[in-house]
């Protein structure tokens, strides 16, 4: 799924997938987090700021989620790395119930 | 290439134009004399009146390669530098220079342009999309930056020469007589555009609003303008003002407009004092605490230069300054007041800081309040690039008023979202360090540690001082350390000082 055309594709895709939750928000500073049910791990993180914390968003959505068997997607607006985390941690127990990530 | 003053390895030559190195500031003299335009004649009873742009482009002679320029008054609302370079495209010209002393947003369609060839290169501040386009390498030939000043002297000393200047005028008559503050396009002052008028060989007026002759007042006089062209609407006036600009909000920004007020307060702030206003947020909200405290002190300011708002305004009819100097209207406030307050004065760019001159209005400032993308531990200022190495902002006045005012303060939040704002070293150096004195945040201040009197001055003050050092190392403690950002070796653009000597370049930027 291209994330840019999030609404659009959302809407064919909901149908197909079985459990989808989201934590954030698309301001400023902030970082929108999506899980999906999936048989395999994937990971999709965009980021207006890649180019200079490309690296660091990418290890942190690898640590706070690692072995976790989802379709994940990180839309990050230039959050700090601890809200990302928060994030991150929250999409996670969303998605599980409450249960600890 | 070679190390300029501020460590940055510069080339000598930019389009086989031949640049010297920035060597710190007023340590390159001027050279020769200042350079003319065509002399020209109207003959007594020929009309200057054109009804389209494309005949009025036949009239000047204009070919391919040469040099067009606009002034920026109508900023993010002018429809003029679109509609004649369509024109000049439509009509098969080629290679042409475009020079304006601004391009926003508004005129990305020109991105385009440097595509199919219509624009060789483009010389000016390049806000937003054109910005971004050049960044990735759209343009043929190099980019060159300048301060609004730093223009100036370009012309003035020959280093750029304008064949057609094309000026938008809110209000003119059927003679070539210009103002800005009538007409359903008022933009304030015309001051970008003089210099244009009095060195380009051809000057063509665009007009949406002709009156009977002479109009007044008058800011460009008419044995400078050779034709005029009245057009149904020379820009969108939601664009051209502001509206009311709001004060910032933000807790974070009012405490370092706060702290930024405090230095002013202990260093700057006497009788007859005068300083440097701006529209940006934080700026707005200094300028309206000065206000506040002159008020409780009951002290006068002698001048404001401006950037002029509601708010600057406001303070010469309560009395609480004697003259507005004006180069630029941010609101309607503005173009009332330069219209009908006698001590709201228009001045020229020329006037505002070229260095090459007589003398500039920035050198007689006391304290300017300014802003900046990125700050360093030299204290060197970029305002061109944003840290991901993308050049979408130009220069402005920012050069002049840090090298004229005798304090001169950089206002700037530690970190804006994730990205340090306050780093070890500036992606692009716009200012040098060697004229910037305080920079405030909202953690506290960094003085220049060159100003042992702004040191003393503030002993004792509430406002935290800390070495700038660490407040770039708080920075990077909260947001990580940025990754540098992926250029490439080729030069998109350089920027210059003030004085025309070449303070930095920037490189091409490679899509991710």
């Amino acid at each position: 799924m291209e994330i840019t055309n999030l609404t659009e594709n959302l809407f064919i895709y909901y149908l197909h997938t079985l459990i989808m939750i989201e934590a954030g928000t698309q301001e400023k500073g902030d970082a929108l987090v999506i899980i999906e049910s999936s048989k395999q791990r994937e990971i999709i993180v965009e980021s207006k700021i890649m180019a200079i914390y490309g690296e660091s968003i990418k290890k942190t959505v690898e640590e706070e989620t690692a072995d976790f068997v989802a379709k994940i997607i990180v839309k990050d607006y230039g959050a700090l790395d601890w809200v990302l985390r928060a994030r991150l941690e929250a999409a996670i127990r969303k998605f599980t119930g409450g249960e600890e990530p | 290439m070679s190390i300029n003053a501020v460590g940055r390895e510069v080339p000598s030559e930019i389009n086989e134009v031949k640049f010297k190195p920035f060597a710190g500031d007023g340590k390159t003299p001027p050279e020769g004399r200042r350079a003319g335009s065509l002399i020209r004649m109207t003959p007594k009873g020929r009309s200057k009146i054109v009804n389209s742009l494309e005949e009025v482009i036949k009239k000047v002679g204009l070919e391919d390669g040469m040099t067009v320029s606009f002034h920026h008054h109508l900023r993010n609302g002018d429809f003029v530098v679109n509609m004649v370079m369509e024109t000049i495209r439509r009509m098969g010209f080629k290679d042409i220079r475009l020079f304006p002393t601004a391009l926003f947003p508004v005129h990305e369609p020109l991105a385009l342009m440097l595509k199919d060839g219509t624009i060789r290169r483009i010389e000016g501040s390049m806000n937003g999309p054109v910005g971004e386009a050049v960044s990735y390498g759209a343009m043929r030939e190099t980019a060159v930056l300048r301060s609004h000043s730093g223009r100036v002297r370009a012309v003035e000393s020959g280093e750029v020469h304008i064949d057609v200047a094309f000026i938008a005028a809110p209000t003119a008559d059927q003679y070539g007589n210009l103002n800005g503050v009538d007409g359903p396009s008022a933009c304030g002052p015309l001051a970008y555009g003089m210099v244009d008028a009095c060195y380009a060989d051809h000057v063509v007026a665009i007009t949406d609003h002709l009156v009977p002759y002479p109009a007044y007042p008058i800011s460009i006089y008419q044995h400078n303008v050779d034709y005029v062209v009245p057009i149904d609407k020379i820009g969108d006036p939601k664009g051209i003002m502001s509206g009311t600009l709001r004060i910032t909000t933000s807790p974070s920004r009012l405490k370092i407009a706060r702290y930024a007020l405090e230095v002013i307060d202990k260093v700057a702030l006497k009788p007859g004092f005068s300083f440097q206003a701006g529209a940006g947020g934080i700026s707005l909200a200094v300028t309206k605490f000065l206000g506040d405290l002159m008020r409780k002190r009951g002290i006068k300011a002698s001048f404001i230069n401006g950037g002029v708002t509601k708010y600057v305004v406001d303070m010469l009819h309560e009395g609480l300054v004697d003259v507005v100097l004006d180069g630029q209207a941010f609101d309607l406030d503005a173009v009332k007041s330069l219209k009908e307050d006698s001590n709201h004065i228009e001045t020229p760019l020329a006037m505002y800081g070229n260095p090459y001159s007589s003398g500039g209005i920035v050198n007689m400032l006391d304290a300017g309040v300014l802003g900046a993308t990125e700050v360093d531990i030299d204290f060197n200022v970029n305002v061109n690039t944003h840290s991901d190495g993308l050049l979408l902002h130009g220069i402005g006045g920012h050069q002049e008023v840090a090298a004229g005012s005798a304090l001169t303060i950089i206002t700037v939040p530690l970190y804006r979202y994730r990205v340090p704002v306050v780093r070890e070293r500036v992606t692009t150096v716009t200012t040098p360090g060697e004229v910037v004195d305080v920079v405030v945040t909202e953690y506290g201040i960094a003085i220049n540690p060159k100003r042992d009197d702004i040191v003393e001055a503030m002993r004792g003050s509430k406002v935290p001082i800390w070495d700038i050092q660490d407040l770039q190392k708080k920075a990077y403690k909260i947001c990580g350390k940025p990754q540098e950002p992926k250029t490439t070796d080729d030069i998109i653009a350089a920027i210059l000082w003030r004085d025309g000597t070449i303070i930095d370049v920037v490189y091409k930027v490679k899509k991710n």
